[in-house]
């Protein structure tokens, strides 16, 4: 009754995608992958990879309480696996010391963007956040640059339709088997739902937001891309980003982010950097929105997230 | 001209591997333009303003691929499109069908290959040991590519290998070349008469390299796994390798390169040596070893001068290696040196080859370089982000640079971050990396290096300062890589590019120190 089957949609040199109805996907990977939604690490079984494993494309998947067993020749037991969840956020940061990290950050890494992607709005994501645009010779930066301006306008006048419109403007946009507008989506997300932290009124927004790329990521855009942008639409990232959040929001934290923007910034081939530059706008906008701290409800759901 | 879209139904390739398509599309004959996206509503509306969309991709769904192309012309069009195909199909990801007849084991791999004698074993460090103890089991040599594996298992390995009279290469052995085999990262080297063993991976690519540029060969290259030499495991293939080597009738000279062995170690090596036959070249990094002459056996203190000392062994009248490898321009060196301002001075290494890395840290601590870096070394402080001004060297094979991406031999873009970043110190002068070229290393690093010093140079340039990057080549003609193209872009790009680690850090300490004298007497 608890078993569910599923099949091997891709499979990459170190991990592979499992598909299970309902749209439901589960990365499998070695232990050298980054723990983030949707991952499992797995210590593969002793002189095996998924290349002699067998395991391709269409392979057969079988989901039970314990593991999965793939092929009916591999089991991956989980019994005893342990779960990851992203770090909490050990007190706020004044604001102006936050933004005075991301200004600093988005200016060392606009310098070394590169030219692919939507990396090049790194270095807009102030103005962005603030509802400027600017429109460059790049189709596709000047579309996802008009597309986050009408969603930001439609969350300072709290117009769910012109949200919706800017949304769907991204979702799905660009190259990469999670396209570029999907990550820079998912990068804003993240940093938004890491400053409702001090701002629990802007819940309501994110809820909305939520639902309209659950709804909208399902058809517009890639079934790896649609579960991955899935978590980020509830604040749920890599734990790389997660890493970087604590080192630009939280108090008493010294460590350098160019460090670990550069770690996240690695991620596929432009999905790092166009994370970032959503993550950057995030949380701009969380800083914009309102400078005033404000104790986290023990009703929100952030307090699940952050949870321990 | 016509435009044609491919599509791959329910296609998952990961972004890197669709750039690299693209890439080689843009470069086939008979295209002008290749686009590959994911066949998303944005995305087919974004090719359809840039007229790339024809029917079929109309008609592409979300989990589609769609290949966009724009054709030179209509002739030979059928051609044209036959070649995109099978740039796609040979790209395939793995698929279920197919591969059940592979082996999936090293008793079904001897089942099909029952020749074998040496098992290569890559997989996650934790099973490596139990596979290379079956495979030592069954007979073969074996080589574990693996790290992760603790040093109680390799030297229980070592110790079982030796019993049976069999080699265990590793673990942590990235390179190799036997009987003419390149083995993980190697070099394509001409077969010849010298032999060596190694516990660093660069540091042998570095001599053969230099060998081969003064048409010496190798017998054979045994890499024996970073920790060989430790007193833990008491250098147990190092001897066996040394025996070997000087039994071997291809063999004429013998040579050891390594990192500094333990003491005790150090002792068994050189009572070995005593009865070894050949001439021995010996290479401790580091150290000069506190033992008496051994006849025919030379200890010198760079691979350089290693490979100096082997090609004057094997030569009939003496010859310095300067004569054999690209002069250094000292013109060239001199403007570049003029352009850098005074406060300019500190040196960036980002190695990708931990033993250069660790050369390159001891010539310049002997030169009384205030130096930090990530090795782990008396003479290095540990690197403080806080502090800039100080000269750096960076092993970005390290572990820390390494999880979850490629190793930077094969991946540019860690490399290409850390230029970057490093060009908008202003008190950075001199970049200074390693490109290593062979099997299973970046196929055109020269092209991601040149971007990446092109955008340095010109974030420099804005700030109204040069920057000056000098590049070791550690290649071969007979590489895969083209060496003489990867030279060629590196210096159009404005880097000094040289074949000697040694040569680069003299040419770098000379640009910082303002005086290029040094290079002059450099050895």
């Amino acid at each position: 009754m608890l078993e569910r089957r599923g099949e091997v949609r891709a499979v990459y040199t170190n991990s592979c995608y499992l598909w299970f109805p309902e749209d439901r996907l589960v990365c499998v990977g070695s232990l050298d992958l980054d723990d983030g939604p949707l991952t499992v690490r797995v210590a593969f079984p002793a002189g095996q990879n998924l290349d002699i494993l067998g395991i391709g494309t269409g392979a057969s998947v079988r989901r039970t309480l314990h593991g999965l067993r793939l092929e009916d020749e591999v089991w991956l037991d989980m019994s005893d696996a342990a779960c990851w969840s992203p770090p909490k956020i050990e007190g706020y940061a004044e604001f102006t010391v936050i933004e005075h990290r991301i200004n600093s950050l988005g200016k060392l890494l606009e310098t070394i963007a590169p030219d692919a992607g939507l990396a090049p709005l790194i270095g807009r994501a102030a103005s962005l956040a603030n509802r400027e645009t600017s429109l460059t010779n790049s189709q596709l930066v000047r579309t996802a640059s008009l597309g986050v301006t009408q969603l930001v306008h439609g969350m300072w006048s709290s117009n769910g339709m012109e949200m919706d419109r800017g949304i769907a403007s991204l979702v799905g946009l660009g190259p990469g088997l999670t396209p570029s507008g999907d990550d820079l989506l998912g990068g804003m997300m993240i940093g938004m739902w890491a400053m409702a932290g001090t701002r629990p009124d802007l819940e309501g927004t994110l809820t909305r937001m939520e639902k309209t790329i659950h709804r909208i990521a399902r058809s517009q855009t890639t079934v790896v891309s649609s579960a991955l942008l899935g978590q980020a639409a509830i604040g749920i990232g890599t734990a790389s980003v997660h890493s970087l959040v604590q080192i630009l929001i939280q108090s008493n934290c010294a460590l350098d982010p160019l460090e670990e923007a550069l770690r996240v910034s690695n991620a596929g081939h432009t999905s790092g950097w166009d994370c970032l530059a959503g993550l950057l706008i995030g949380i701009h906008f969380g800083l914009q929105v309102g400078k005033v701290s404000a104790p986290i409800s023990n009703n929100s759901r952030l307090g699940n997230i952050y949870a321990d | 001209m016509p435009t044609r879209n491919l599509v791959l139904k329910n296609s998952y390739r990961d972004s890197v591997m669709l750039m690299r398509l693209s890439q080689d599309l843009e470069q086939m004959d008979g295209i002008q333009q290749a686009t590959i996206m994911m066949g998303t509503e944005n995305n087919k509306a974004m090719l359809d303003n840039a007229g790339l969309m024809v029917d079929e991709g109309i008609r592409a769904k979300a989990n589609d691929l769609i290949v966009a192309v724009r054709l030179s012309s209509t002739e030979g069009e059928p051609l044209v499109i036959e070649r995109v195909r099978q740039t796609l199909t040979s790209s395939q990801p793995f698929t279920a069908s197919g591969i059940f007849n592979r082996p999936r084991t090293i008793d079904g791999a001897l089942t099909a290959m029952p020749d074998t004698n040496l098992a290569l074993i890559s997989i996650p460090g934790q099973y490596a040991a139990y596979e290379a103890m079956k495979a030592l089991d069954r007979g073969l040599h074996v080589l574990v590519f693996s790290d992760n594996v603790s040093v109680e298992d390799e030297v229980e390995l070592k110790n079982h290998a030796r019993s049976l009279g069999l080699f265990m290469l590793g673990p942590d052995c990235g390179t190799a070349i036997i009987n003419g085999v390149p083995l993980g990262f190697a070099n394509e080297v001409p077969q010849g008469r010298v032999g060596l063993v190694s516990a660093s991976g660069t540091g042998l690519q570095q001599v053969v390299c230099l060998l081969a540029a003064g048409g010496h060969g190798v017998s054979h290259a045994l890499g024996v796994g970073s920790r060989d030499l430790s007193d833990q495991v008491g250098g147990a293939m190092m001897l066996e390798g040394i025996k070997a080597l000087d039994g071997d009738p291809d063999t004429d000279v013998i040579v050891l390169i390594s990192k500094p062995p333990g003491s005790t170690t150090q002792s068994q090596i050189a009572l070995a040596l005593r009865a070894v036959t050949k001439p021995c070249v010996i290479c401790f990094l580091g150290i000069e070893p506190q033992t008496p002459p051994i006849p025919d056996v030379y200890f010198e203190i760079s691979l350089h001068e290693t490979a100096n000392r082997v090609i004057n062994l094997l030569s009939d009248s003496p010859l310095e290696i300067e004569s054999i490898l690209p002069p250094l321009e000292i013109t060239l060196l001199q403007e570049i040196s003029d352009g850098l301002a005074c406060d300019q001075r500190y040196i960036r290494g980002l190695y990708s080859g931990g033993t250069l890395a660790y050369e390159s840290l001891l010539f310049l601590g002997d030169l009384n370089f205030d130096i930090s870096s990530n090795l782990d070394l008396p003479l290095a402080k540990p690197i403080d982000d806080n502090i800039q001004r100080t000269h750096r060297v960076i092993d970005m094979g390290a572990d820390r640079f390494t999880r979850g991406v490629p190793h930077p031999m094969i991946d540019y873009r860690q490399r290409r971050n850390h230029i970057l970043k490093e060009a908008t110190n202003p008190e950075v002068g001199i970049i200074l990396l390693d490109v290593i070229l062979g099997h299973g290393s970046h196929p055109d690093p020269a092209s991601e290096l040149i971007l990446a010093i092109t955008e340095a140079r010109l974030l420099a340039s804005e700030a109204d300062r040069q920057l000056a990057f000098v590049v070791v080549l550690c290649g071969t003609s007979d590489d895969p890589q083209d060496m003489q193209r990867q030279r060629s872009g590196l210096t159009a790009a404005g880097a000094v590019v040289v074949s000697s680690n040694l040569q680069a850090i003299g040419i770098a300490a000379a640009l910082s120190i303002g005086d290029l004298e040094l290079i002059r007497g450099w050895k």
